[in-house]
Formats: C-alpha cells, structure tokens, sequence
C-alpha cells in the first residue's frame, strides 16, 4: 500500500471547536507551525471545510471531523478518523465552548447543564480520549479563561466549568507521567471573537478592552501564538499550568 | 523491480458511480482490491450502487453541482489515491440556429464547472502516486450536426486534463473518451428510439456494436494503474472516430 510519506511523519493536531473563533485561528497557526491538523465542529460544516481548504491551499494537510464534544462516542470516533488519516494523534487542544452570561441567582438548570456538557465534559471526553491514544512526547493543551482569576459578575458557570478544566489540567499532567506528554491550559481575556462579542453593548467591550494596561482586546492571533508555543519545541519544559493570556488584565 | 501502481487498499472517488460508465469502474476497482467510495447527488442510487458491489465500497450522497457541498465532502474524506470523474447529465442536441445560449452555458455545469470543482477540493487530498481520471467523449473529435455544444465541452475536458496534468503533477491527470455506450445517459430517448440507436450506430462501427460499461471502465483502471501516463485521453469508441 502507498503512503504518503509526508502525511505519517509530520505531528498531528486535533483542535475542537475549530470552525471559527479562537479555534480556527489555532488549527491555522498550528497548521503554519508544520502540523497536520483536525478542524473539529459541531454545526458550522460550512466555515470548517472553508478554512481546512484555506489551510490545504497553503500546503498544509488538514481534514474536518464533525462531533459534538459533549458526546463521548462522537468524540471517540474523532480521534479514529485522526489515527487513520494521520497515522496517530499527537497534540489535542481542547478549544471547544460556550458561554452563556447570568447572575448565578437567574441562571436556568438548562444553561447550567450545557455549559457543564461542552465546557467540562467536552474537554473531558477529550482528555480521556487522549490519555488513551496520544502518542508520546505529546501536547493537552485546555482553554480556561481569565475571568476565573477576575471573578466578573453574570461569568459564575462559565468560570465554575473553566475552574475545573484547571483542575483536571494539573492532574492529568502528573497521570501521564512516563509518556512525555505536558498539559497545560490557556487562559484567555476578553478576545475578540462572535464568542465574547455577542450580545454586548460597544461601551462595555470598549470597557473590557481597557481593562488591561495594553489597552486593546485579545485577537484570536494572539492566543493562537500562545498555543503555539506550549505545543510546540519550545514549550516543552511547561507542564500542569495555566497561561493566562489577557494583556495584564488579571 | 517497479511493480505497477496496483489498486489494493487505494481509495477510489468516483464522482457519478451510481450508475452507468462510473459504477462499472468502482466494480472492476473493487473486484481488484480497492477502497471505493461512490460519489452522487441521488442517495437511493448510491445506496443501491454500493449494495451491487463486491468488495469495499461505501457511499455519499453529495449534491455534485454545488461548489460548497463538494469542498465539505473533500475536507473531511481526507487522504486518498484516485478522483474518477464520470457524472453528466442528458446531452444538449441542437442545431446552432436553434441553440437557447442561456441552456448551452448550463450545459457546462455539471461536465465542466462540477469537474473542476471536485478536481480543485480533491487535489490538496490526493497522494502524491494518486491519479485523476476525467471524462470526455468522442462528440469532440468526431462532432456531427447539431453536437456543437456537446463537442465544446468534449475539448474543453480534454484541455483541462492537460492543464491539470502539469499543475498538479506529480499527480497524474488523464481522460477516457468514449464512444456510444449503453448507459442511462440515453434514457430520456424511448426504448424503440434507444435501442434503434445502438444498433444503428453498433453495425456503422468497426466492432460491430455500441460499447458497455465495462469496456469503457477498463480504461480508467489503466489510468489509475499506470504510472507513466499523464495529460493524455485514451479514446474507447469501437472505432468511431474512423467512420
């Protein structure tokens, strides 16, 4: 059987959630970086082939796998479809969330739960998955957010579900021991993208983007260069710690 | 010493492999090991295409004419070995006087704009011993009255392949031009009128009948296998371009 020798030997990366947003700015930078890489959605069928076509029209080797991230067995079967178009998984980035703003008081059991699906059960059916299946010397790269530290009314699930996400982080980066695979996890600020934007009056964005002394919003550029880095060579003395990357803000 | 290109556990796209020219190919594929999967826009006849298979073959219903349907079935396929173009629709006879211009440009749709479209999302997917194989007819070399539009868009195929040939080498590119062939692309004629047809044109030809499915297929299995062609059209056609 003839292999295409370029696609076995090259690292590859999966990236949920990586139709739009920060994700599709990582599977891009990634796939910059040299990896072959999954771009993972749920719905946005459309804006995933769009970007894996921009991704392979610069030379890159990408595919999309569709699965909902809160489900198991469609997670599972994500990374089957990795293994066998790349030969093997070597770094998840476990991008995947939602957030949906409420003072904990108001806050519906249906918005609770979701949340909890995709933000923590999402990210961990993806470590599962990759504490069985990543190969050696791989990268777990989580998303957390900022607002864990800054603690910002109407963020108490979003924050409760990023809280645990730091936890499993440290945890599993000590689980793996004798693998050589780090986990670490991102912690955004206020970054420009449909995510953060949606439903907010220009005034509290321009608010938020004063928050930090650098004075601007995050764009997904940025936290796909520091997802760069912890999945790449130069990362690889990080283990078990949240980057936060928000411009000083916290 | 340099075997051929042999198809075992390659993965074969054939664009328009629910019925006719295309279904024969992911057979004979199939029967000689391959992974074949049968592209086309009806999802019953893919069905029932790929249960009339022996051998790997799965199906995806992929409305063939849309550019965005077939980017999203490329990128998330993945990596393959062979793109087999064979899907067409009825062929557009008229005298150039009676020829509505507005249907002679939709008439490219599906032989031109569709080919294009699968060949420029499947490319960045196909590996590098991989191959392409188009397909093209006899009606660009040997046209009668009233083909104009058909031959048009016979050379333009051929030209294409040509192109591609050069562009997306080391991935060969090549083209099968068939005769007439009894297939249901000659459904929309009644069967006294059909089977007139091919007898007509089968004892007007050096081989003394019209083509089948198979004969034609046997040629894209030549071009898929072969790893020394590319830019080339193989013509498949009784003779027809001798009479």
């Amino acid at each position: 059987m003839k292999t295409d020798d370029s696609r076995s030997m090259a690292r590859a990366a999966i990236i949920t959630g990586a139709s739009r947003g920060i994700g599709a700015a990582v599977a891009e930078r990634l796939a910059k970086d040299g990896f072959s890489v999954v771009v993972n959605y749920a719905g946005s069928e459309a804006e995933a082939s769009a970007l894996v076509n921009r991704i392979t029209s610069a030379g890159a080797h990408a595919i999309t796998a569709k699965a909902d991230v809160s489900k198991a067995d469609e997670v599972s079967r994500m990374f089957e479809v990795a293994e066998k178009e790349f030969g093997g998984v070597d770094v998840l980035v476990n991008n995947a969330g939602i957030m949906l703003l409420s003072t904990i008081g108001s806050t519906d059991d249906t918005a609770f739960d979701r949340q909890i699906a995709v933000n923590l059960k999402g990210t961990f059916n993806g470590l599962r998955e990759a504490a069985k299946h990543l190969r050696k010397n791989g990268r777990i790269i989580n998303f957390s957010t900022s607002v864990v530290g800054l603690k910002l009314e109407t963020y108490g699930v979003y924050a409760a579900t990023k809280a645990a996400v730091e936890a499993l982080t440290g945890i599993l980066s000590k689980e793996l021991r004798g693998r050589s695979i780090t986990v670490n996890a991102i912690a955004p600020g206020p970054t420009a993208t449909d995510l953060f934007l949606h439903g907010k009056s220009q005034e509290l964005i321009d608010r938020m983007a004063k928050m930090n002394p650098l004075e601007r919003l995050g764009t997904p550029q940025d936290i796909a260069a520091a997802v760069s880095f912890l999945a790449g060579p130069d990362g690889g003395w990080i283990n078990g710690q949240v980057l936060r990357a928000n411009g000083g803000m916290i | 010493m340099q075997r051929g290109n042999d198809l075992q556990q390659q993965r074969v796209v054939v664009v328009g492999g629910s019925s006719g020219i295309g279904l024969a190919v992911a057979q004979q594929a199939a029967s000689q090991g391959a992974k074949v999967i049968i592209v086309s826009s009806n999802a019953e006849r893919v069905q029932k295409a790929v249960e009339c298979i022996s051998g790997e073959a799965q199906g995806q219903a992929v409305n063939v004419s849309d550019e965005g349907a077939v980017a999203a079935f490329f990128a998330k396929l993945g990596s393959f070995d062979h793109l087999v173009f064979t899907a067409g629709d009825a062929l557009q006879l008229n005298d150039l006087a009676a020829t509505d211009l507005a249907k002679a440009r939709h008439a490219f749709e599906l032989r031109y704009w569709a080919s294009l479209a699968a060949v420029k999302y499947a490319s960045p997917h196909i590996r590098k011993d991989g191959s392409i194989v188009l397909t093209t007819g006899v009606a660009g070399r040997r046209p009668h009255k009233g083909w104009t539009v058909v031959a048009s868009i016979c050379g333009t195929i051929e030209a294409l392949t040509r192109a591609l040939a050069v562009e997306l080498a080391p991935i060969r590119v090549n083209a099968v031009c068939p005769g007439v062939v009894r297939t249901n692309l000659w459904q929309s004629m009644d069967a006294d009128a059909r089977e007139h047809l091919y007898e007509s044109v089968g004892n007007s030809l050096p081989v003394g009948r019209v083509g089948e499915p198979y004969d034609i297929a046997q040629a894209y299995l030549f071009l898929m296998q072969e790893g020394f062609s590319t830019g080339q059209t193989v013509v498949v056609d009784g003779g027809t371009v001798l009479v």
